[in-house]
């Protein structure tokens, strides 16, 4: 299929008939848009004229009403129209679409106001309502269409298909599958299980009135009602489990923008711990320290005591010494004294002469002269300094504390240090963050932040139970068919019936047939999965610029994981721009697979690009498709580089220039631009 | 001659040992004045002499058994310094204790119980 022209009327900025012509050459058609000039618009104009819909910018669906031009709606024109022209298996097509509005409303103020009109010609002929729908049905499916219309949000959807459990991600897996054709296996088996159930169900209808074979029929309806319950309870447990698989995804988005939000209050509790930790060794050390204090007078004198003690004991030894040395001197002239008395010296043992006596006489006066003795006063004062003494020892044996006081503060001191410095700067730091976290996060706290973990974990737990009760419906829904088949052939073997026979045999047949498809199914789906990792690998190392990727790797929801050359193993946080670079490479192989092709039209592709990787992606466009309509931002793509890079491919450039703020249209791009 | 029952300490010497208080190195006023008396001997006993100084009354009244219980210091400063008014030389050296470490503490402007070891 090939676009040949879009042409859209009164349609967003689009007031006047305004068109894009694509060459009839494959290549890269350039459209360069500012912002609000109306690239969406366009995007948006594919997806309405092939699929009757419209995305606005709020997100809103199908909101008609919001894409009538302004400037249009003013001069009181109140439709819009976009037609395409495409050739398709060697016919030219024509695709009008548009909204009217209803008969009797003078102007519409709602979309209920407003109706969609379809009409396809085919090579000049007009086609019937119902064989235009067929017509674009066919075409493009709204499902496939994600694969060749699509925005650089929409390259986001693609990440889910790494996670096995998403339900988006399996939305998207069977839009894969429909664009690479599984739907006429699937069709295929479906139908066939479908028709020997049918058949069986006739032939049992005939065979109950038998009696040889009525006990049996009865069991079977009896299984069959059971196989019904059955599979109600597993659509139920299926329901929701997707439910809360809807519900954990949109946790898991919350938990990951919080992530920081949890990160940031654990450390925040991790400082408060230390600061309370801190304080506690200020308030042990502290509290002993003043334990120590309470009686320390006493030990703080004690060293001037002591002192005072040694001047006491100094002076008290001179009194002390002169007191003994008064004694000794009154023995010697006691004992002369009797000497002189008896006439006698008992020392030279011989009687004294009056010579001799008169010396000693001299020697007494002399020493009597050279002792004087202790005063009344100085007998006073030793007396006073004993009484001091016995007072002042009592109080200096008390041992010194003040080393201990010292090494004790040494650690409240640095205690409190480190308190004042966790509070000062580290948990303001870190409530500073915080704050700006909170602002951030629209009023989100950190009590939600922890709650959406919390929730997550429950919800992840309940999908895992939810996933066990499935697994064991489906084992007993497989037993319950093992038995309603077994009946079924004991039936058909015991009826006489002649169609009952007939029909046993068509079942059989009918039964193999979906044998058939389903082995086909999984043959074609393993295929598939090696021909898109192959294609996607192959697109992606043309874009690759990182050395140790060494490919792709695909799992089985078709989500593709950046494998390292180095040691084989998958790369295990790929940034944004890496997920998308991996999305355009499936993108790429999907067509390149897909029994049919079409143009690609890509919205904003690399706005989660570096410089580097997006002119690795611009040299990779030619590969995905031969008709390539790209809707770039000025300043999103170098267009110098890209004219470079793909010259040859490009076939034209254009752009959307403003005629006023509601309206713009599409020229070919300045020779400066 | 009985000396005084009740006696007063300066507002500087009440502030410092609120301060000592208010910081928790002591339950109470009593026993701030009691370390301070005990700083000015331990640091700065040649430097003073308790009998040469004069402090007036004001309205921060103190029992004197609230500082000495069981007269110890009583005995020890008539001891020390041989006198017979110990009391009112214990008034004074625990406001000149107390109002000597006011004092470094204003000047350093943090309360470090170590420097008046």
């Amino acid at each position: 299929m090939r676009f040949k022209k879009i042409t859209v009327e009164n349609f967003g900025p689009f007031k006047d008939p305004t068109s894009v012509d694509f060459s009839a050459r494959n290549g890269v058609s350039i459209v360069w848009g500012r912002n609000g000039r109306g690239k969406t618009t366009l995007l948006n104009a594919f997806n309405f004229v092939l699929n009757g819909t419209v995305k606005d910018r709020d997100g809103n669906v199908d909101n008609f009403l919001s894409f009538i031009n302004e400037a249009g709606m003013n001069e009181g024109k109140y439709t819009f129209k976009v037609i395409l022209d495409l050739e398709n298996n060697g016919k030219a097509y024509r695709i009008v679409r548009s909204i009217a509005v209803l008969p009797g409303v003078d102007k519409p103020t709602s979309n209920n106001h407003l109706h969609m009109v379809l009409q396809v010609n085919e090579s000049g002929n007009i086609l019937s309502p119902a064989d235009s729908e067929h017509f674009v049905k066919r075409i493009m499916t709204k499902e496939v269409s994600r694969f060749f219309l699509f925005d650089g949000e929409l390259l986001t959807e693609y990440e889910e298909l790494l996670n096995e459990n998403s339900v988006r991600g399996g939305s998207i897996k069977s839009s894969i599958e429909q664009i690479l054709g599984m739907p006429i296996l699937t069709y295929g088996a479906s139908d066939s299980e479908s028709a020997a159930s049918t058949i069986a169900t006739e032939a049992r209808k005939v065979a109950q009135n038998e009696e040889a074979v009525s006990k049996y029929t009865q069991k079977l309806d009896a299984e069959e009602d059971t196989l019904k319950y059955q599979q109600q309870e597993l659509q139920r447990l299926k329901e929701e489990r997707d439910a809360c698989i809807l519900n954990r995804n949109k946790l898991q988005n919350l938990v990951e923008d919080t992530e920081k939000l949890r990160q940031f209050s654990e450390r925040k509790k991790n400082i408060e711990e230390n600061m309370n930790r801190q304080h506690q060794i200020c308030d042990d050390e502290q509290r002993a320290i003043a334990r120590i204090l309470k009686d320390s007078w006493q030990w703080m004198i004690a060293p001037v005591l002591r002192k005072r003690l040694l001047d006491l004991q100094s002076a008290m030894a001179d009194l002390h010494g002169k007191e003994q040395t008064s004694k000794g001197r009154e023995i010697i002239i006691e004992y002369i004294q009797q000497a002189i008395k008896e006439i006698y010296c008992p020392v030279c043992d011989h009687p004294i002469s009056q010579n001799e006596r008169e010396k000693l006489e001299a020697k007494i006066s002399r020493i009597k002269a050279e002792t004087d003795g202790l005063s009344p006063e100085e007998k006073v004062q030793l007396e006073s300094y004993r009484a001091q003494q016995a007072i002042l020892t009592g109080y200096t044996s008390v041992a010194d504390q003040a080393q201990e006081i010292k090494v004790r503060y040494e650690r409240y001191a640095a205690a409190l240090v480190m308190f004042t410095d966790f509070k000062e700067h580290d948990l303001r730091e870190i409530e500073s963050d915080l704050e700006a976290l909170r602002k951030n996060a629209a009023g989100t706290n950190e009590k939600a932040a922890f709650e959406y973990l919390d929730q997550f974990g429950k919800v992840s737990a309940k999908i895992a139970e939810y996933d066990q009760g499935i697994n064991r419906v489906n084992e007993e829904i497989e037993k319950t068919k093992e038995t309603i088949k077994k009946l079924s052939m004991t039936i058909f073997e015991k009826s006489r019936n002649k169609d009952v026979v007939l029909a046993n045999k068509k079942v059989a047949f009918a039964e193999t047939i979906a044998a058939i498809f389903s082995e086909g199914i999984d043959v074609y789906r393993d295929k598939l999965s090696r021909d898109v990792e192959r294609d996607a690998t192959e697109i992606f190392m043309k874009m690759n610029t990182e050395e140790d990727y060494g490919g792709l790797r695909i799992n089985e929801n078709y989500g593709l994981t950046i494998i390292r050359k180095s040691d084989g193993k998958p790369v295990p946080k790929r940034s944004a721009g890496w997920e998308h670079m991996v999305a355009f490479a499936l993108i790429g192989a999907l067509h390149k697979n897909a029994p049919f092709d079409g143009p690609v039209i890509m919205d904003s592709p690399f706005y989660r690009l570096d410089i580097i990787n997006t002119k690795s992606m611009v040299k990779a466009l030619p590969l995905i498709a031969n008709q390539v309509l790209m809707l770039p931002y000025p300043g999103e793509i170098d267009p110098s580089a890209t004219r470079t890079d793909i010259g040859d491919y490009i076939v034209q450039e254009l752009e959307i220039a403003r005629i006023s703020s509601n309206e713009s249209t599409i020229k070919e791009m300045s020779t400066n631009g | 001659m009985a000396e005084f029952a009740q006696f007063t300490i300066t507002d500087a010497a009440y502030e410092a040992a609120s301060k000592f208080v208010e910081e928790k190195w002591f339950d109470s006023a009593n026993e701030a004045g009691i370390f301070a008396a005990a700083y000015a001997i331990r640091c700065h006993f040649d430097e003073i002499d308790p009998g040469s100084l004069y402090y007036p009354v004001s309205t921060h009244n103190y029992g004197y058994s609230s500082f000495d219980p069981d007269g110890s210091w009583e005995i020890i400063i008539k001891t020390l310094y041989n006198t017979e008014t110990p009391r009112a030389y214990f008034r004074n050296l625990i406001i000149w204790g107390l109002e000597d470490m006011g004092c470094r503490i204003r000047e350093s402007g943090v309360l470090q119980i170590t420097d008046f070891l």
